[in-house]
Order: C-alpha cells, then sequence, then structure tokens
C-alpha cells in the first residue's frame, strides 16, 4: 500500500501544494467554516487520484503487479483519511499561532467542533468513493449529483417530521460526539466494503 | 522447468470467448503469441496474470498455480509491459522508481539506472510528455529492474519505428539467455517474433490455431503453386490452406506428406500464419 500512496502523493503533489496554500490563507480568515471548505477539498483528492488511474489506464497495469486489488481500494481511503486529517491539524495549529500573535484564539470547543467538521467530511468521501469504482471518475460523478439531487429532495420532505419527532430529544455534546463518531465509522466501513466489492469485478 | 502452462483455459464474455487455450512456455524459452486484433492475446495474458479469472481451467506459472495466494508474491518475478497501460502521466521516470521501490522487495535501483541511460530516458522527463517508443522502454526499463525471471509482453514493439524494435528485441533476446528466464510476448509484427521466438502461439477468435517451435513450423510448412488437377492428387491431410487465383492454386502444406515430386517453396511464419487464418483448408 505504501506503494500506491507514495504513487498517488507524486500524483497529486501539485493540488496538494495549492490546498496547502488556500489552507494557510483560510485560516486567516475568521471563523472556523473556511477551514472546512479545504477539508472537504482533500476528501475529494482519493476522487482525482481514481480520475488520473483511469486516464492512464494504471489499474490494468496494476492488476499484473503485486498490489492485492484490496490494497489498491483501501489507498485511495487512507490518501483522504490522511488529507483530512492533515487538512485539520494545520488549520488548529494556524488558529492556534494567530491566536499567540494577537488575533481570535480558539477555545476548547473549536477544537472538538473542526475534529467533528473533520469526520464529517469523510462521509463524502464515504459516499463518492463506492460511485466512482462502480461507474468510473467520470459516470461515478453525475451517478453522484443526481443522488445528492434525491437526497435533498427526500430531506426537504422529511425533515419537518423528523425534527418534529427529535423535539423532545435532548443530547449532551458528549454524546452527539459520540454518535457522530459511530456512524461515521459505521458508514466509512460499509463504503470500504462496497468500494472493495466493486473493484473487485475488474478482475471477475 | 516449465515458465507458464495453460490448460483448457475458458473465459466467456457476452461477445467474445477465449475457448479451451492450451499452451506451455518451457523455461529459458521465448513464445510469441499472434493474432488479429480481438483474437484474445490481451485476455489470455490478464488470464495468466490472475487478472481475470477463467471460467474452467488452470494457469501455472513458474511451478504455481495463479489462484494460489503464493501467486501473489511470484508476481515479484515477473516484469510485464502492456500496449496500453501506463503510469500516471504526471511523473517522471525518477518518481516512477521510487514508486517500484517500494512496490517490489527486488528492486534494483542501480539496474534502473542502467536501463534509464541504456535507453536514453532523461529522469526529470514528465511521462506524458514522452514518445511512444519512450514510454515504451520506461516500462521496459521498470519490468526489467526487480530481477524477473517471466517477462510478459503485450504488443511491446507496436507502433515503434525499426531501429527502436530491433534495439528492444535485442533486450529480450538477451534476457531470455539465462535458462530460468522466460518471454512471453504478443504481437502483430510477425517478422519480430520471427526473429526472436523459439515458439509461436497463433490464437485465432479466442482459439488456439497452432502452438508449435518456430523451427519446426519453418522446417515442416511450405507453399506450392500448383493447377488445379496437381493440387486435387494432393493427399488432403497435408494441405493445411489454399488460395486460388486465376493460373493457380497456391496452398500451405506439410512438406513431410507430400510426394518428393511436387515442389515446394520456402514459407515464412508470415506465410504460415496468413493462410492458417484467412485461407482455411
Amino acid at each position: 500500500m505504501k506503494a500506491l500512496l507514495i504513487k498517488d502523493l507524486m500524483t497529486l503533489s501539485k493540488t496538494i501544494r495549492f490546498l496547502l496554500f488556500f489552507m494557510l490563507i483560510f485560516a486567516c480568515i475568521p471563523g472556523l467554516n473556511m477551514g472546512t471548505f479545504v477539508m472537504v477539498y482533500c476528501a475529494m483528492l482519493p476522487v482525482t487520484a481514481v480520475a488520473y488511474d483511469e486516464r492512464s489506464k494504471w489499474d490494468a497495469y496494476a492488476a499484473m503487479m503485486p498490489y492485492q486489488p484490496r490494497q489498491i481500494v483501501l489507498s485511495k481511503y487512507v490518501l483522504g483519511y490522511v488529507a483530512v486529517a492533515l487538512a485539520m491539524v494545520l488549520s488548529m495549529l494556524a488558529r492556534a499561532a494567530i491566536g499567540v500573535f494577537g488575533g481570535e484564539s480558539l477555545q476548547a470547543q473549536d477544537y472538538l467542533l473542526m475534529l467533528l467538521y473533520a469526520m464529517v467530511t469523510t462521509v463524502f468521501m464515504a459516499v463518492t468513493l463506492p460511485l466512482i469504482f462502480r461507474f468510473g471518475a467520470e459516470k461515478g460523478r453525475l451517478v453522484l449529483l443526481v443522488g445528492v439531487a434525491i437526497g435533498i429532495s427526500a430531506f426537504s420532505v422529511l425533515a419537518a417530521p423528523l425534527a418534529r419527532s427529535l423535539e423532545n430529544m435532548t443530547f449532551t455534546p458528549l454524546q452527539l460526539f459520540l454518535l457522530v463518531t459511530v456512524s461515521v465509522v459505521l458508514l466509512n466501513s460499509l463504503s470500504m466494503l462496497l468500494s472493495c466489492r466493486f473493484y473487485g469485478r475488474k478482475y471477475a | 522447468m516449465n515458465a507458464i502452462e495453460v490448460k483448457n483455459v475458458t473465459k466467456a464474455y457476452p461477445k467474445f470467448t477465449v475457448d479451451r487455450v492450451s499452451l506451455t512456455l518451457p523455461a529459458g524459452c521465448i513464445m510469441g503469441l499472434v493474432g488479429e486484433n480481438g483474437a484474445g492475446k490481451t485476455t489470455l495474458i490478464r488470464l495468466i496474470m490472475g487478472a481475470a479469472r477463467p471460467d474452467s481451467g488452470s494457469v501455472t506459472v513458474l511451478n504455481v498455480d495463479n489462484r494460489d495466494v503464493a501467486f501473489h508474491d511470484l508476481k515479484e518475478h515477473i516484469g510485464v509491459v502492456l500496449d496500453e497501460a501506463f503510469f500516471p502521466e504526471v511523473l517522471t521516470p525518477r518518481d516512477i522508481g521510487r514508486v517500484m521501490a517500494a512496490t517490489y522487495r527486488q528492486w534494483d535501483d542501480a539496474a534502473y539506472q542502467r536501463w534509464l541511460t541504456a535507453f536514453s530516458l532523461p529522469e526529470k522527463q514528465r511521462f506524458h510528455e514522452f514518445s511512444r517508443g519512450m514510454k515504451m522502454k520506461l516500462s521496459i526499463a521498470v519490468a526489467l529492474s526487480h530481477a524477473p525471471r517471466l517477462l510478459v509482453l503485450d504488443e511491446p514493439t507496436g507502433g515503434l519505428d525499426p531501429v527502436v524494435r530491433d534495439e528492444i528485441l535485442t533486450v529480450f533476446n538477451d534476457f531470455a539467455r539465462e535458462d530460468d528466464h522466460a518471454v512471453l510476448i504478443s504481437s502483430h509484427i510477425v517478422s519480430d517474433l520471427e526473429k526472436i521466438c523459439d515458439y509461436i502461439a497463433c490464437l485465432h477468435r479466442g482459439k488456439l490455431l497452432l502452438c508449435e517451435e518456430k523451427d519446426r513450423l519453418l522446417e515442416e510448412y511450405a507453399i506450392v503453386k500448383l493447377s488445379q488437377e496437381e493440387f486435387a492428387a494432393l493427399p488432403q491431410t497435408a494441405i493445411h490452406g489454399r488460395r486460388e487465383t486465376p493460373y493457380c492454386v497456391e496452398a500451405l502444406v506439410e512438406r513431410s506428406m507430400l510426394p518428393a515430386s511436387i515442389r515446394t517453396e520456402h514459407a515464412s511464419l508470415e506465410d504460415i500464419l496468413l493462410f492458417l487464418v484467412k485461407e482455411g483448408k
């Protein structure tokens, strides 16, 4: 897997440099939401890596090398997780540094919130990657767009009844954090299983 | 020892089937895989390398069944060059060397550098800026730099000029001089195969038409040009393909089955394969 990660990092080196630059710019802008933009872009890196692989038909070549199909799939997830984690840590460090030099400093709950944002960002990856492995980078993105449109429509219909049913429920911040963490881990695990299954079809 | 043993392999796709193919490539030899576009050469290579699962039959590579877990490790000893699958285009040969060093436990960076120099490949130029010949040379440099015992090459000389082709064929020939090395090479360019191969396997519409020693093919097969009457008198089992012209019947025949009085002409490998594939009996 190390070789596959090195290959993806080298392939994406330009994009990564671009993201690092914007991460620092965004970190200087007050408000946490700007930092999450970079995390979302980082979560999209695996999709870009798959698109590069498809363009050079790397998969056909990789199938002949000592890589397991599972390693090829999981390397994309690892790439995404590392990128999101790095974006989160660098954003935190940049904001902390700004605080030291007299800017708006971060509170403890802000760090927790950033961690939460980072986890939610991986949900984007968990939804996208199985589609990309099933349909390819181009078609997969179209299917994703259609899926998002259907999801938003469904949410707009279900939001009010859902809000009513949750009205009487209260969560402590810790409970909420645990709930999000468990959901994110489950969703990512399911996503990896699906991706491995879809990718394995190439070897059928 | 055999480098590759393919036994009765069948793989059916909706519009195409590789049908009960069997062939054996002994160690120390080069086998040429020839056939028209869509004959099944690339599919067969995928089946040999475990990149596709056969519906039936078995494949053994360097004495390991390619369905075994051990085959994954064996890939360390197999160098592969593919016709249309390459490295990510923004990478340079130096980057590719780093990736391959992390891929193959036996990666020999000194050997890789030697091949880059021998092929005059710039270390810092991006892959997408390479000509087709340079791309192929880089793939070959990678395939040769992890101490392979077997080379599996899918159209490695396609689209290259004769000088580069000759240079590359010499490399394969040198590689196969070691007793425990072997090469499986698919190509449309029959003259290339005639130059370097010990064995020739011909695929046609997913079926194996022949798998023979090249020298035996060239000794055994011949062309005859006869009148209709003379042709009719030939033993039918000797005829492997025929082509009628306004003046005579040209046929591919087995020399040993003909009466000594019949005059024959030398059949090149290309003649033999064209007769077998196009003209039928």
